[in-house]
């Protein structure tokens, strides 16, 4: 049996201390006196007055000493340590996300996982090597079969919650390359239970330690927003999910650029989602925020932000023979100003924030802003691997595909086949090999497709203008609207500016990290906060700045339906009964110690003496 | 001659004399002052002539200074019965000097003066009942009835004065009656003066307490043994519970002064040390 808080057992001191007065009897010669009426008068008074009085044998001190006991039991937390402890390779799995921050449980999920984290350490026997894996967005090893038990414990100590998403099926595959290292290892993973965890380890060497309580959490999952092109008014659309186990009546409120705009109650049913339309923003906004104001267990994902379109219009040259697919999409596009040529026309490029070759491409390429090319000629800037005929095109798993849940895939003519070059990534390929690829050629951002859009069935794809915006958003320098709003913990890639010199991050809490240079501009992946960053372009003359968002994952974290994790779980009751690798005697002493105490009243009001 | 009424105890109290202040209907004439009206030499008061007074007191100078017919008073003086209880319980046996001897010296020399004085006194022994007893004693010469009762006490039983002297069945009329007593007593003081008040008795509360009472000497774990009821109590003593008891002690005497107060009623704090005529002093001379 362990003893949590062996201090507890102080207590008992009070008992020998009491059985020992019980037993002293101290011999009096008698001594004759008139009257004891006085004398009697007397000790009464004392006795009122004092503190003390001599103990007497009775039934009720021994229920009383008992319970004195079984409470400095209670104090000191016993469990009774399981045998299967005693040496070999404890993992210890901490979910490090958002969701853990929820404070259902007090002080908050994480810090119980933690607080029962650090009581396993302890109950491990000597010999027990640790290995501890922080579960977040990208789950790392803290500690590797390390033997030093205090240092164990110091690194779960100091592991933080993050605002990111779990990105539990990292995790589960980490711990499953360290089981196939070590089969033996007992895994304990200290979570939520919200995600799905699949690892490659029998039952009983997997515990799975829950911290839900389903609490009722409510967030906004969705915030977007569009221009309306008739009355250069705003509009923003909001989903507001609510994912606890009950219908809830919620405020909300759209804020614009700090400022109260409009406020909101809506029914959102249990584990249901509801859209929430604001209409009429001046176009002037900038940023809006969209807030739920009812109390839940979880506040961090009760607001959403989004940056409006900025005024300026963005320039783009399309220099095509004739494009009639290309220019339709790009005359849809807000907020782009589009200038059609052909080659031969052009003098000097310069100026435009984007260049798309259709066919054809200058001798130098342009270095003030990114370029789409489709069907490019011969070049010194990438190499062709050959060609193909009669071909289908299908998508990679390129970015620029995200939550489209479709097949995306086409039929060429021909197509040519590039060798995909050290800068560049695939985005389109056939059976035979890379058909489209982007990467960052020096400064400028490059984005080539080896075909001609009239020699495809891709312009007649539902998904071709998605595929277009979202090309010519991820190039125009500082204008993706995808930056405008990402969730933590997602690793960004911001598009900058060719001309800038150097490139800052700021985060929410003032951390100013570089980014560029070396260019290209390194992926940003410390979005592990809520809030407004600010990207910071330094170009030759200027600095340019522009916010974004990060807001909370929550729809990674919380689910909207019921859910059972597909490891073994333990129950609620079970949760509180068994602490981890051991059973726990507080409750059992508990319901004891109330035994007792019924007991004690019972002999108190019949009166029953020894 | 006894060794406690000897010659020089009687020497002693032949001087002096008890004065009480009350008024008595008694047919016997005495040397105590009545607050009767009366035909004795001492004038007390005038009061205005009504139809059936005797016309042989009307004061004639009055009458020629007042055009108005007012006869003259005169104390008139009777013999008091006197009653005297003695505890004789088992706590009275008690002290250095013991309780016993300093409550019957002064319980015979109260006897004494009232014998002196032309009263009729009664003496009864009382503990939970009557011992003994000698009833309506006249004259100096009958004084050693008292003193042979006194003389043959014995201390055995539980004290329970109220209920002793409900059974002696106090005279009705106008008396004086004493109670020489320790207190340590059974059954309601307070009642006990009721009776006797409504009895028209002129109470004297002699409250006599051994210097050990007053303060202790013990200074160890004791077993104190009752003396009357053979009950024990084991005991440390330590300065608290003397304090304790020296506050146990004066709610006692303040309980009894109050009550003596509420009824009327005289009450001594005597102590078994005072020589006698000291405590007959402190009585007599209140």
């Amino acid at each position: 049996m362990i003893l949590h808080s062996p201090w507890g057992l102080l207590a008992l001191l009070a008992v020998p201390v009491i059985i020992i007065l019980y037993l002293m009897k101290q011999k009096h010669d008698d001594y004759i006196i008139s009257s004891l009426y006085l004398w009697q008068s007397a000790l009464q008074d004392m006795e009122a007055n004092a503190p003390w009085q001599k103990l007497k044998k009775n039934i009720l001190m021994f229920l009383q000493i008992l319970s004195i006991i079984l409470l400095s039991l209670i104090l000191s937390e016993p469990f009774i340590k399981n045998d299967k402890n005693k040496g070999g390779t404890v993992m210890l799995v901490m979910d490090c996300s958002l969701s853990m921050q929820s404070t259902d449980m007090k002080p908050s999920r994480f810090e119980a996982a933690k607080k029962d984290a650090l009581k396993l350490v302890e109950a491990c026997g000597a010999g027990t090597e640790f290995s501890v894996i922080a579960s977040g967005s990208t789950p790392y090893i803290v500690l590797h079969q390390v033997n030093d038990r205090n240092k164990v414990m110091q690194e779960i100590n100091s592991l933080n919650v993050t605002d990111a998403a779990e990105d539990s099926e990292g995790t589960a595959e980490l711990v499953n390359t360290l089981i196939r290292e070590n089969p033996e290892i007992q895994v304990n993973w200290f979570g939520d239970g919200v995600s799905p965890i699949t690892v490659d380890v029998s039952d009983d060497k997997m515990m799975y330690y829950s911290y839900n309580r389903n609490g009722a959490n409510y967030a906004v999952t969705l915030l977007t927003q569009r221009k309306m092109q008739n009355s250069r008014k705003i509009t923003a659309l909001s989903r507001i999910a609510n994912f606890s186990l009950q219908d809830a009546e919620l405020d909300v409120s759209l804020y614009t650029d700090g400022n109260f705009f409009d406020a909101r109650r809506v029914m959102v049913g249990a584990g249901k989602s509801e859209s929430l339309y604001w209409m009429e923003i001046p176009e002037s906004v900038l940023r809006l925020e969209c807030k739920i104001d009812t109390e839940d267990i979880l506040k961090k994902d009760n607001s959403a932000g989004i940056m409006a379109y900025s005024d300026n219009a963005r320039k783009v040259l399309l220099t095509t023979k004739k494009n009639v697919f290309l220019e339709k999409v790009l005359n849809i596009m807000p907020n782009l100003e589009l200038y059609r040529t052909g080659m031969e026309d052009v003098n000097e490029m310069k100026g435009y924030d984007l260049y798309i070759f259709d066919g054809e491409m200058p001798e130098q390429l342009p270095r003030d802003g990114h370029i789409i090319m489709f069907n490019p000629p011969q070049n010194k800037f990438f190499s062709l691997a050959g060609g193909s005929e009669y071909t289908k095109i299908r998508s990679t798993k390129h970015k620029l595909y995200s939550n489209l849940n479709q097949d995306i895939s086409f039929s060429a003519l021909k197509t040519d086949l590039y060798q995909l070059p050290e800068w560049g990534s695939s985005i389109m390929e056939n059976d035979e090999g890379i058909t489209a690829f982007e990467g960052y050629l020096d400064k400028n951002r490059i984005m080539v497709f080896g075909f001609n859009l009239h020699e495809t069935n891709l312009p007649v794809q539902p998904f071709f203008p998605i595929i277009i915006t979202r090309a010519v958003q991820e190039l125009l320098p500082g204008g993706s609207n995808e930056i405008s709003a990402i969730n933590a913990g997602d690793s960004i890639e911001l598009s900058v500016d060719p001309e800038a010199r150097e490139v800052f991050v700021v985060t929410p809490d003032g951390k100013k990290t570089r980014i560029a240079p070396p260019f290209p501009a390194a992926a940003f992946d410390e979005t592990t906060q809520i809030g407004a960053y600010t990207l910071e372009q330094q170009l030759e003359n200027e600095t340019v700045q522009q916010l974004f968002f990060v807001n909370a994952p929550s729809e990674k974290e919380f689910v909207l339906s019921n859910h059972t994790p597909s490891v073994q779980q333990n129950s609620e009751t079970e949760q509180e009964n068994k602490t981890p690798r051991g059973w726990d005697l507080k409750m059992l002493i508990l319901w004891l110690l109330l035994a007792i105490l019924i007991v004690e009243w019972w002999v108190y009001t019949n009166g029953i003496t020894i | 001659m006894s060794q406690l009424f000897n010659s020089n105890f009687l020497q002693k109290i032949q001087q002096l004399t008890l004065n009480a202040r009350f008024s008595m209907d008694g047919n016997s004439a005495g040397n105590r002052k009545s607050r009767s009206k009366g035909s004795s030499v001492e004038f007390s008061d005038y009061r205005e002539y009504t139809q059936g007074d005797d016309f042989r007191r009307i004061d004639w100078s009055a009458y020629g200074r007042f055009e108005k017919l007012f006869i003259k008073l005169f104390m008139e003086e009777r013999e008091a019965p006197v009653t005297i209880f003695l505890d004789v319980s088992k706590s009275m046996d008690w002290g250095e000097p013991n309780k016993s001897i300093s409550s019957r010296r002064l319980a015979a020399a109260l006897a004494y003066i009232s014998l002196a004085n032309f009263d009729r006194v009664s003496i009864a022994c009382v503990d939970d009942g009557i011992q003994q007893m000698c009833k309506d004693v006249r004259g100096k010469n009958f004084f050693h009835k008292i003193t042979s009762i006194l003389e043959n006490i014995q201390y055995t039983g539980e004290s329970n004065i109220q209920k002793a002297i409900e059974n002696y069945r106090v005279q009705s009329g106008r008396g004086i009656t004493v109670i020489i007593s320790d207190f340590f007593s059974q059954g309601s003081f307070s009642e006990l003066l009721k009776l006797l008040i409504y009895n028209k008795q002129a109470v004297y509360i002699c409250h006599i307490l051994s210097p050990q009472e007053v303060q202790p000497t013990i200074n160890e774990a004791v077993r104190l043994v009752d003396s009357e009821t053979r009950e024990v109590l084991d005991i440390t003593v330590t300065p608290s519970l003397l304090n304790s008891y020296t506050k146990a002690l004066d709610n006692f005497r303040i309980q009894i002064e109050q009550t003596c107060i509420k009824w009327g009623v005289y009450y001594f704090q005597l102590s078994s040390n005072m020589a006698m005529e000291e405590m007959v002093k402190e009585v007599v001379e209140h």
